[in-house]
């Protein structure tokens, strides 16, 4: 048997495939006599072991459980948020137009309706006490002249003091130092589970990083179904000393100007 | 109710899903989650990439499962496609996790010394040992023919599934495969470097 023979039945050999008995003894005769194939037929075994090894997952096993959970709350959200349209089958397709056009009228009759009463109605005087119409004027300016003291303190609350682990997105207004051409939804921060408050932080950084989704998850926040890229954003707050501190995950949203 | 999507297939269990059932979803991603997140693994060498790439894939089902085309082939090509889309697109993001080889596309010449086998394979080396090697051999394949062998030699794909998951001929897949499995031997063989593949060959005149 020359080597290039050997080479085209050395898989089967490996793998222990049925073969005509003659053939398979020459093969192994060759083997024993050639080192260069002997060496390709122990590769082939070594191969095909592996392979075999790998084919029974077990050392590999599946993806981690929290994920399927972090998939499945994604997946109620999205049917709570958007429902299904289930195809309602034979409906005809007039009548959907039909119900439109009769929302539209009796809206339309509403607005004139509400239309000719604001004209009818006599104009508000200032002493009219009776006018129930007439909002109350709004006394809240001491109110809200505390407020900004508030404010202040709250702002001045270190960042990685917060111990509060609500996290509603809100929306915040772009500022000068956004891009401005985008609003960002952002997450408070979150300090990182080692923080203590000794080694809160006085002065640091905020870093621009971006993280795989597997990053939310492991906070605790739900992956975001909407996400068209691998990676989320997030802003990290950094100590002098190099420690991360806390935190916040961004989403840029689209432009709608 | 459970049972009973248990015994579902895959495309009743993405009709329900994409009804709003919640536990078709669930019995689905059972089914095939530990497929796509192999494949990524194996593609990758990341756990972590192997959990975004599960991930996404789940995501985007949810997302855009309506666009699944059954005379385009079958649910598991259509998640093993989005997979394959998105393990790509990371590992061209983070190359780093993935020690190509440096000698063209073939990936035949230089191989790491750890992908040496010495003697009897069996003899030498445990079981772990044996499929770390075979590990890093398919991790150091060109991508082209590590999804092949990811998706026929480990996954549960046929050729003609492989094919549509990647896009090619029935034909290319096979002749991708023995070209990888060849690549493989010869990366787990002791001597044989980038010209040892004609050693034989030519040898085989003086016998």
């Amino acid at each position: 048997m020359f080597c290039r023979d050997f080479e085209k039945i050395a898989g089967d050999l490996a793998a222990g495939r049925l073969m005509e008995a003659g053939k398979r003894e020459r093969a192994l005769r060759h083997a024993s006599e050639c080192s260069a194939c002997a060496l390709w037929l122990n590769a082939e075994r070594t191969l095909e072991a592996g392979l075999w090894a790998l084919v029974e997952g077990a050392e590999e096993g599946e993806a981690p459980p929290h994920l399927k959970l972090a998939l499945r709350a994604a997946f109620d959200r999205q049917v709570k948020a958007a429902p299904i349209p289930i195809p309602a089958p034979a409906r005809p397709r007039n009548l959907a137009r039909w119900r439109l056009a009769a929302a539209a009228l009796i809206l339309f009759a509403v607005a004139v309706a509400v239309a000719l009463l604001q004209g009818a109605a006599p104009p508000n005087s200032k002493g009219d006490v009776s006018g129930g119409v007439s909002p109350a004027p709004r006394e809240r300016s001491p109110q809200r002249a505390i407020e900004p003291d508030k404010q202040e303190q709250k702002i001045e609350t270190n960042v990685a003091k917060k111990t509060s682990t609500k996290r509603h997105m809100r929306r915040r207004a772009a500022t000068s130092d956004d891009v401005a051409s985008n609003d960002e939804t952002v997450t408070d921060y979150i300090p990182l589970t080692y923080l203590a408050d000794a080694t809160a932080v006085e002065s640091g950084t905020v870093l621009r990083v971006e993280l795989p989704p597997s990053a939310l998850i492991a906070v605790g926040l739900p992956a975001p179904v909407e996400r068209t890229d691998s990676r989320v954003k997030a802003d990290v707050v950094v100590g002098d000393d190099g420690v991360a501190r806390a935190v916040r995950f961004v989403r840029q949203d689209t432009v709608r100007r | 109710m459970a049972k009973t999507l248990s015994h579902s297939s895959d495309e009743e269990l993405l009709r329900l899903m994409l009804a709003g059932d919640g536990d078709a979803f669930e019995a689905l991603y059972d089914r095939r989650q530990g497929g796509v997140y192999r494949f990524a693994l194996r593609m990758s060498g990341s756990a972590e990439i192997a959990e975004d790439v599960t991930h996404d894939v789940f995501i985007a089902l949810m997302r855009d499962g309506r666009q699944f085309d059954p005379a385009r082939g079958s649910v598991a090509s259509y998640l093993y496609g989005i997979a394959r889309h998105r393990t790509l697109k990371r590992l061209q993001r983070e190359r780093s996790f993935v020690s190509m080889s440096e000698d063209g596309e073939d990936g035949g010449g230089a191989f790491d010394e750890k992908l040496v086998a010495d003697g009897d394979p069996f003899a030498d080396l445990t079981r772990s040992e044996t499929i770390d090697l075979v590990r890093q051999a398919i991790l150091a394949l060109p991508e082209h023919y590590r999804e092949v062998v990811a998706l026929c030699s480990l996954g549960e794909l046929s050729y003609e599934q492989a094919a549509s998951v990647i896009g090619c001929p029935v034909g290319t897949v096979r002749s991708r495969l023995n070209r990888a499995r060849e690549i493989l031997v010869r990366k787990l063989s002791a001597v044989k470097g980038p010209t040892a593949k004609s050693a034989p060959n030519s040898a085989m005149a003086a016998r």
